[in-house]
């Protein structure tokens, strides 16, 4: 057994007699979170004296890059690193478009701006965890470049590469601290979560195949699938960990998507005995449940095979890619938002001819694209009410009483580590509002204080820009809240839309360019965004949720039936085949929904000898029974 | 006799030698990755990550001596 770097630590610690500091508990917080604060710390103390020996001009910007990047795992950290340093790039490169083509216009200029972190943010509503992280750098890098240095448009150029080198070495500093320090690994936190989630959805699969809908019920169906569905946020920064992760994470996705169908198998099975309206009888029952059942077996092997084929990182072949549910509506809406609360800011500001109000204008498009980038932007906007006033005292208190007037970079380090410190343990709160206000207060302490060689102790400055952080936090929280708000009923009806319209598609034999895989693990993706989203009615919640699930059986079903039907026609070959009239009948059938006539094609197929009509049969019949089904059906878990 | 480093030119802006070499070790590097991966280069060491990054400095160092 390989032993890790931190393994030695503790039993190099545990010889010097300190084992209580490594394990449990220190000042009542885990280790790992105090381990998380102090990597950071130093990562960005690295920046930031990277930065000032070269005499980087903006150096604070590479500390600040390092506050940015601070996430828990090594592979997290190098994608987000990736990411923001393509964002910088190309924010940078429509930096010097946009100020090259509208400098001497004030109006184009505003609106320019305003339309590219639009775009910024309409492209990061169709991307997930860091990649969005990326599109959204790609527009603020414009706020920071260009916008702060509008009255010097003559700089831009310089101050453009001078970013890109903070970036890089923000990056550089962070990697080589979580590298050296032995960061904890993505890859074998997510192999144990995965673990546990298949012996779960073993349990659940085995109560509902013995008990029927009572072994289980769709609450817990959803809580299942969602957790499968959101193993996406850490699937993408597998590949950036290790060289075998390109492989492990398509072992991984196969896992998944195993996992998915061997569930939504395991609920149509008890479904299917507790449906009594075929007027076939038994020979098709007995057909449906023998397929699902079959199903559910071949699922899991292949969950098992797949597993341990992640456990070693070894590839598995046609790994699905893992879509996910971006809603066009929403990100349409976010991009509006951003638009008008740019544009509504920069002439606020320009109207107040105050000095430095490119800074407050460039820092509500910062905060207005992040904001874009949550999950809920109203509460990421609070985060940023709490943390950057936050930010400012921290900020002063660290500059002016603990620091005082001191210029050694060593004492820097030592006054900003109660602040820093006091707010990356923020950070690394398995609460997600803490976690958001946390890093926005890291990251404005180092804002406020401006580290510079030398230090800068100017009381009137630290004042403006207090002033000025405070009302970037009011305008944005007040703006994202005002303009264009999206509620969660309105992102439930656009849910079940999508989930209606994949419906029909398949139903009406619209090619996708997806495998089986990839339409479960989307399918598996808008249900657990539906089943995300709050309502103050949970008798709603629970119908929306049969509702899709319901779609979703039929869709698949659809899709199984039209991929069997082409394979019988390429294997029956011949102009006057049988199957093409049968395959005809069978899409009409499919496109009218038309479940008796259905059956009827079920039936003469029921008793072929060959295992693939046998089971196309049986799809069709399970088909038929979800086109009749009635409203209410579901797995209950012993209430009806 | 000295070795000479050529500084890359940026639109007027002269930028270090060290970011071309950088630059060119990081592409070797992720052209090594899949070679890396075939002979199952991690689980040589208890550290991969930084056997990884030592790899890197190792390349950074080859080019700037031979180049």
């Amino acid at each position: 057994m390989i032993a890790n770097v931190e393994a030695r630590m503790r039993g190099v610690l545990s010889w010097l007699a300190v084992p209580q500091f490594m394990e449990g508990r220190f000042i009542g917080l885990p280790v790992s979170r105090w381990l998380f604060a102090v990597r950071v710390w130093l990562a960005i103390h690295l920046a930031l004296g990277v930065a000032f020996w070269i005499q980087l001009d903006g150096a604070e910007s590479a500390g600040v890059i390092a506050a940015m990047l601070a996430l828990q795992t090594r592979g997290q950290v190098v994608e987000k690193s990736i990411c923001c340093f393509l964002g910088t790039v190309v924010g940078g490169v429509m930096s010097i478009v946009i100020v090259g083509l509208f400098a001497q216009t004030r109006d184009l200029y505003v609106l320019a701006y305003s339309a590219w972190l639009a775009v910024c943010v309409f492209a990061a509503g169709f991307l997930d965890g860091n990649r969005a992280y990326g599109a959204v750098v790609c527009g603020y890098t414009v706020s920071i470049v260009a916008v702060i240095h509008i009255d010097d448009p003559s700089s831009l150029f310089s101050e453009v590469i001078n970013r890109c080198a903070a970036i890089a070495i923000g990056i550089a500093s962070i990697v080589l601290v979580i590298d050296v320090l032995a960061g904890p690994d993505l890859g074998p936190a997510m192999l144990a979560r995965i673990e546990g989630g298949l012996a779960t959805a073993r349990t659940f699969t085995e109560n509902l195949l013995r008990a029927g809908p009572d072994g289980g019920t769709d609450a817990q169906t959803v809580r299942l699938m969602g957790a499968a569905s959101n193993q996406h946020l850490f699937l993408n920064a597998l590949p950036t960990e290790a060289v075998s992760g390109s492989a492990q994470a398509g072992a991984v996705r196969a896992v998944l998507a195993a996992l998915v169908g061997e569930i939504r198998a395991a609920r149509a099975f008890a479904l299917a005995g507790a449906w009594t309206n075929r007027s076939d009888g038994s020979a098709l029952d007995g057909l449906i449940r023998r397929r699902l059942a079959g199903e559910v077996e071949a699922r899991r092997e292949a969950a098992a095979s797949a597993f341990a084929a992640a456990r070693v990182g070894r590839p598995v072949a046609h790994a699905p890619r893992m879509p996910i549910y971006r809603s066009r509506e929403n990100a349409l809406r976010n991009a509006l938002r951003a638009f008008l609360a740019s544009t509504l800011t920069g002439y606020l500001f320009t109207l107040t001819g105050w000095s430095m109000t490119a800074f407050a204008w460039a820092m509500v498009g910062v905060i207005v694209c992040l904001s874009s980038n949550a999950p809920d932007p109203g509460a990421m906007t609070k985060g940023a009410l709490i943390g950057l006033p936050a930010a400012v005292v921290l900020g002063g208190v660290t500059q002016f009483v603990l620091l005082g007037g001191v210029d050694a970079f060593p004492l820097l380090m030592l006054g900003t580590a109660p602040a820093l410190l006091g707010a990356l343990l923020v950070t690394s709160s398995p609460n997600p509002a803490l976690t958001g206000a946390g890093l926005l207060t890291a990251v404005y302490t180092i804002v406020v204080m401006q580290p510079s060689n030398p230090q800068s102790y100017d009381a009137q400055s630290y004042l403006l820009l207090s002033i000025l952080l405070i009302l970037v936090a009011l305008f944005s929280f007040v703006l994202v809240r005002v303009l264009l708000p999206t509620c969660d009923a309105q992102r439930r009806r656009w849910v079940l839309a999508a989930i209606r319209r994949d419906m029909d598609a398949a139903l009406g034999g619209a090619t996708r360019p997806r495998s089986a895989d990839e339409d479960q693990l989307l399918d598996a993706s808008r249900i657990a965004t539906l089943a995300s989203l709050k309502t103050d009615d949970a008798s709603v919640r629970e119908t929306d949720l049969r509702l899709a699930l319901r779609m979703g059986d039929l869709a698949r079903a659809a899709r199984r039936i039209r991929r069997a039907l082409e394979r019988m026609e390429r294997e029956d070959s011949g102009a006057e085949s049988r199957m093409n009239g049968f395959a005809d009948a069978v899409r009409a059938a499919l496109g009218d929904a038309d479940a008796r006539r259905m059956r009827q094609l079920a039936g003469t197929l029921a008793d072929a000898s060959e295992p693939a009509r046998l089971t196309l049969a049986a799809d069709m019949a399970w088909a038929a029974d979800l086109i009749d089904a009635p409203a209410d059906a579901h797995v209950s878990g012993g209430t009806r | 006799m000295s070795q000479t480093f050529t500084e890359l030119v940026v639109g007027g802006v002269l930028i270090s030698p060290f970011v071309t070499y950088a630059a060119a070790a990081l592409v070797l590097f992720l052209m090594l990755r899949p070679v890396l991966a075939w002979i199952g280069f991690e689980r040589l060491f208890s550290a991969p990550p930084l056997a990884l990054l030592s790899l890197y400095v190792v390349i950074l160092a080859f080019l700037i001596v031979l180049l």
